[in-house]
């Protein structure tokens, strides 16, 4: 909606004399947040942790890893299992590994701060169908991958998908619940605009592979809250994503289920 | 209440009944060729005077004697009578427009005036002539753009119609149409306001001390009126404009008795869209239109019926995949009665709504998505001049509001449950008083009281919900079944002191209760910002308002000072709590939002320069809004949105010749606070930004230039026309729209910030006409 309002705004400015340009902004410094990922899924391959910080605005783009924590996950309230540091700020453990239903427990401890936070994977919604579908988006005709399965008819169902083209992550983010679409046949189209720095329009010949993750509503409120953090003004109060981790830091931890489909695009 | 408003009638009556030597003169004031009352026309006797009502009656009661009445209202020259007073007398009297004479060049002429003696304060009064003379944007003359020039008036953003008013947000001012609320007075996402200026005759702002015949908005009132149709000969004018054309007819339908007006605009946007080669813009459609009727229709000597009609719609679609509809229709029939020369009565049916509807179309999923706030609406008002200095208004009012949240229909093949969110019916109920007292040749007051009874009504659901927003309770009730009544209590105290004939002190007290909220998430007037009626959670917003204020007049009448300072406290007010869903598809709208209070509190000044060739005001806001809401900010005070320290505004209109006139006007205002990042970090191998405190920043000043030209192509006493020319930011400031932080596309080890500008250098051109 607002995506479309804002084009709309835009292009009435357009018609006359809307520009663009690169300003300097004196932004403060704050002191630096630890930022936690955490994830545990039902696929083989380990519980990942990753600790980075925060940085000023005007510093590079490169976000090393925070050595040294100690980081502990447990399962139904079972013992807890410490994750190895891989590499720096990345810590893995294989012992963990996600059942639906189940409950994980989060506890970073890193330069004195202790942040814990909990998580659970949802029962498993059968991700039926990947298609390939053509469509006008923005007045350009466009593909798009579009995935379908049958939403339970208890509320409460959030998804999170994360689309690769060719073996690439795209950069949009797609979060939903079924707020709206409670027990039906549901057809989530995984559009991909210009103006969120996409590179290239998907077109004949390309792989789509869609990852869908059954993910708890605590997850999916950082998943769509995160919006609010990336930065375009006209959105009414920028802000930091809810996270379910406890203790001040940013970031999520996300116990969820995974099913993959790949399709390649007529 | 009830019973104190008779007793008060009474007491009044005796006070009356005690100075029976007085005879009466009263009247009606008409302007120009046209047989239309003009309200608030002053009469001024001496050191004492009156005031025309709504349908341009006055009536005022002196001892029998010799007197000069001096009749004047804003924009019509002012004429004076000389009067022998032995008996009751009626005068009735035609002020001719002002700028039928050009060489008398005085736009802002003394007949203008604002009154140094009445009590009223923080009020700005425009005639649609006056407001004429200045520059516009995109050749669209437009009333809500000119009153933010005012002091204490400030602009939503860039070209844009919605107001903020001594700090108070865009949802917190009344805007009435002939005396119908207007939900969402803008066009385009608040670019165009939705009054075409040749439908309308006048407007009132109140920035403070409101009358108590006002309530329902915590900060402002914005008193639309339309004009009335000529009932004495038929007309057709128009207009030529660079988005679009306008056409307004009216005539007579008893001569000199009864007539009608019927105004349209329609604009052409999408006539420009399809101009275009690029077909991510040549297939969307923007449009809008409006169109205003009226008719009064006289009843006989003592009534006189006047029907009023609005309606305007917005359509924009990008390409079919989203298309959004919407639109406001308002109406009023009222009835004037003359019980007496003292005692007036106006009696008005009034009906408003105003809805949007969404079409979605991705795919297999196509949506619908509707909503609406609808009311009916009831008023009656008895305007009674007491003996020897009363002024008595009473009135009741009853609105019935029905907002329907949220329709979601959906195909049968579509992803999308059809979703009705409840609909929620309330009762708004209204009594009050006011009188106002000459208590001497210097000193009046005007004070009264307004009791709302606001009651929510059956049938629906409504909750509980704990500190974390979720709910804990739900209490179903049955159709009609009084949910809550809020019942406030709104007293209302102006007065003013004339220190001389040059100038005067006033002073102002006034509480306002707003039961309806606007609950909008982005900085744009968007269409599909929800109006909420308070529930058991949501609590009436409640404003008190002191004000104080010096009046004095300079160089014998030339030019005007005005002083005024003002001091609001605002409770129950209304934020979002971080990560909100408005579009949940929850009844349940409460668990989103969070409460707190504000404060407002501000220095206004204006010198305006009423004769001569070059006229125009200079004005000057010194300002400061702050919120504080649990759950925002870390529980700290913060910097509203609309909060801006100063802001300028210079306004000159120059007439060269009868033929030529020039105009231009700037503006100058510090940036809106806003909340931007103190740091980034990665999520998702992206990068987002972090937040530290709300609003803590500021956007970059804004200012700008424009300018306008006036050409009379030709004068008869047939026919007229017009050229207007104007350029819209003169100097091409890029004043930011959007500022957006995000990765270097050149490097994407950078992060910058880029400014969006929508408008420089906007020339506009115009051709109006009138036979």
């Amino acid at each position: 909606m607002k995506r479309y309002i804002y084009i709309a705004v835009v292009l009435i400015g357009g018609l006359f004399s809307a520009c663009e340009k690169e300003i300097q902004l004196d932004l403060n410094s704050a002191n630096t947040k630890y930022v936690i990922e955490g994830m545990v899924t039902d696929q083989p391959g380990p519980a990942i942790v990753t600790i980075t910080q925060t940085k000023n605005f005007d510093a590079d783009n490169n976000f090393p890893g925070i050595s040294g924590a100690v980081v502990t996950i447990s399962d139904n309230n079972g013992p807890e299992t410490t994750l190895n540091e891989t590499t720096a700020g990345r810590y893995e453990s294989t012992v963990v590994t996600g059942v639906p239903g189940h409950s994980y427990a989060l506890k970073v401890v890193v330069g004195g701060e202790t942040f814990t936070a909990v998580s659970t994977i949802p029962a498993i919604v059968k991700f039926d169908s990947l298609y390939v579908s053509n469509e006008v988006l923005m007045g350009d005709d466009r593909r798009v991958a579009n995935v379908m399965y049958k939403d339970p008819p208890e509320r409460g169902n959030s998804f999170h998908y994360i689309q690769f083209v060719n073996g690439r992550r795209t950069r949009s983010l797609f979060a939903e619940n079924d707020n709206l679409t409670n027990g039906r046949n549901v057809t989530t189209q995984l559009r991909v605009y210009g103006d969120e720095g996409e590179e290239n329009p998907i077109v004949t010949g390309d792989s789509i592979r869609v990852e869908m993750q059954g993910i708890n509503p605590g997850v999916f409120l950082y998943w769509f809250s995160l919006q609010s953090a990336s930065g375009r003004s006209n959105d009414g109060a920028p802000a930091n994503p809810v996270t379910n981790i406890q203790g001040g830091a940013l970031g999520y931890f996300s116990a969820h289920n995974v099913q993959v489909k790949t399709v390649a695009v007529p | 209440m009830r019973k104190l408003i008779p007793l008060f009638i009474f007491l009044l009556s005796v006070l009356g009944a005690q100075a029976q030597k007085r005879v009466t003169i009263s009247g009606t004031i008409t302007a120009g060729a046209k047989a239309e009352g003009v309200e608030s026309a002053t009469i001024l006797v001496g050191n004492t005077g009156a005031v025309s009502n709504r349908n341009g009656y006055y009536s005022i009661s002196l001892p029998k004697g010799n007197y000069q009445i001096r009749f004047s209202a804003v924009g019509l020259q002012a004429t004076s009578v000389q009067v022998s007073l032995k008996a009751d007398t009626v005068i009735n009297i035609a002020l001719q427009a002002d700028d039928k004479s050009l060489d008398e060049v005085t736009i802002f002429a003394n007949s203008n005036r604002r009154s140094l003696e009445s009590p009223q304060m923080g009020v700005e009064k425009l005639s649609v002539k006056q407001m004429n003379k200045i520059p516009v944007f995109m050749g669209e003359r437009d009333v809500l753009k000119t009153i933010q020039l005012l002091p204490g008036i400030k602009s939503a953003g860039d070209g844009n119609s919605g107001l903020y008013v001594r700090g108070g947000a865009a949802d917190q001012n009344l805007i009435l149409l002939d005396d119908a609320p207007i939900y969402n007075a803008s066009h385009v996402f608040g670019f165009f306001s939705t009054f075409n200026s040749d439908a309308i005759k006048d407007l009132a702002v109140y920035k403070g001390g409101m009358p108590a015949q006002y309530g329902g908005r915590l900060s402002s009132v914005i008193d639309v009126k339309m004009n009335d149709g000529d009932n004495r000969d038929f007309h057709v004018a128009g207009g030529i404009g660079l988005i679009s054309s306008r056409l307004n007819v009216e005539g007579p339908l008893q001569k000199g008795r009864s007539s009608f007006l019927v105004s349209g605009r329609r604009t052409y946007v999408d006539a420009f869209l399809r101009l275009s080669g690029d077909s991510s813009i040549n297939r969307n459609t923007i449009y809008f239109y409006d169109i205003n009727a009226k008719i009064t229709y006289d009843l006989g000597k003592k009534d006189k019926l006047y029907f009023s009609l609005y309606n305007g719609s917005d359509r924009l679609g990008i390409t079919n995949n989203f298309i959004v509809n919407w639109g406001n229709t308002a109406s009023t029939l009222r009835w004037s009665h003359n019980y007496s020369n003292r005692l007036f009565a106006n009696t008005s049916l009034i009906y408003s709504n105003y809805d949007y509807n969404i079409q979605v179309q991705q795919g297999v999923n196509d949506v619908n998505l509707f909503s609406q706030i609808r009311d009916f609406n009831i008023k009656h008002e008895l305007q009674w001049y007491l003996y020897p200095d009363h002024e008595l208004r009473i009135g009741v009012n009853a609105i019935h509001h029905t907002v329907r949240p949220g329709e979601v229909t959906a195909s049968d093949r579509s992803s999308y449950n059809n979703t009705i969110l409840q609909r929620r019916y309330s009762w708004e109920n209204a009594a009050y008083i006011s009188d106002n007292w000459k208590i001497s040749n210097k000193l009046n007051l005007n004070y009264g009281a307004r009791l709302t009874a606001f009651s929510i009504l059956g049938a629906g659901d409504f909750f509980n919900i704990n500190s974390a927003g979720q709910v804990i309770d739900t209490l179903s009730y049955s159709g009609g079944q009084v949910v809550k009544t809020y019942l406030n209590l709104e007293p209302r105290l102006a007065a003013s002191y004339q220190l001389n004939s040059q100038s005067s002190v006033k002073l102002s007290y006034a509480r306002n209760v707003q039961n309806l909220h606007l609950i909008s998430n982005s900085t744009t007037a968007t269409p599909t910002d929800k109006w909420i009626a308070s529930t058991n959670i949501v609590k009436p917003e409640i404003a008190d308002q002191f004000s104080l204020g010096y009046y004095r007049d300079l160089s014998a009448g030339k030019y005007e000072l005005t002083l005024e300072t003002y001091y609001k406290n605002m409770q129950n007010q209304i934020d979002y709590r971080d990560g909100a869903d408005v579009l949940n598809g929850q009844n349940n709208i409460e668990s989103q939002l969070l409460f707190g209070k504000g404060r407002a509190y501000g220095l206004e000044m204006q010198l305006k320069k009423q004769t001569g060739p070059i006229t125009g005001w200079i004005s000057y806001t010194l300002s400061k809004t702050e919120k504080q809401i649990n759950g925002i900010n870390n529980n700290q005070w913060y910097d509203a949105r609309q909060d801006r320290t100063h802001e300028i505004a210079v306004v000159g209109m120059y007439q060269i010749s009868p033929k030529w006139q020039l105009s231009a006007s700037w503006t100058y205002y510090t940036g809106n606070a806003v909340s931007f990042p103190s740091g980034k970090y990665t999520v998702n191998d992206r990068v987002y930004f972090y937040y530290t405190e709300r609003n803590g920043y500021r956007m970059p000043a804004y200012h700008r230039l424009d300018i306008g030209a006036t050409k009379k192509l030709k004068q008869t006493k047939k026919y007229s026309s017009e050229l207007t020319l104007s350029l819209y930011n003169a100097y091409g400031r890029e004043n930011p729209y959007t500022i957006e932080f995000e990765t270097a596309d050149n490097d994407p080890n950078r992060t910058v910030v880029n400014q969006t500008t929508l408008f420089r250098f906007v020339p506009s051109v115009a051709y109006n006409f009138k036979f």
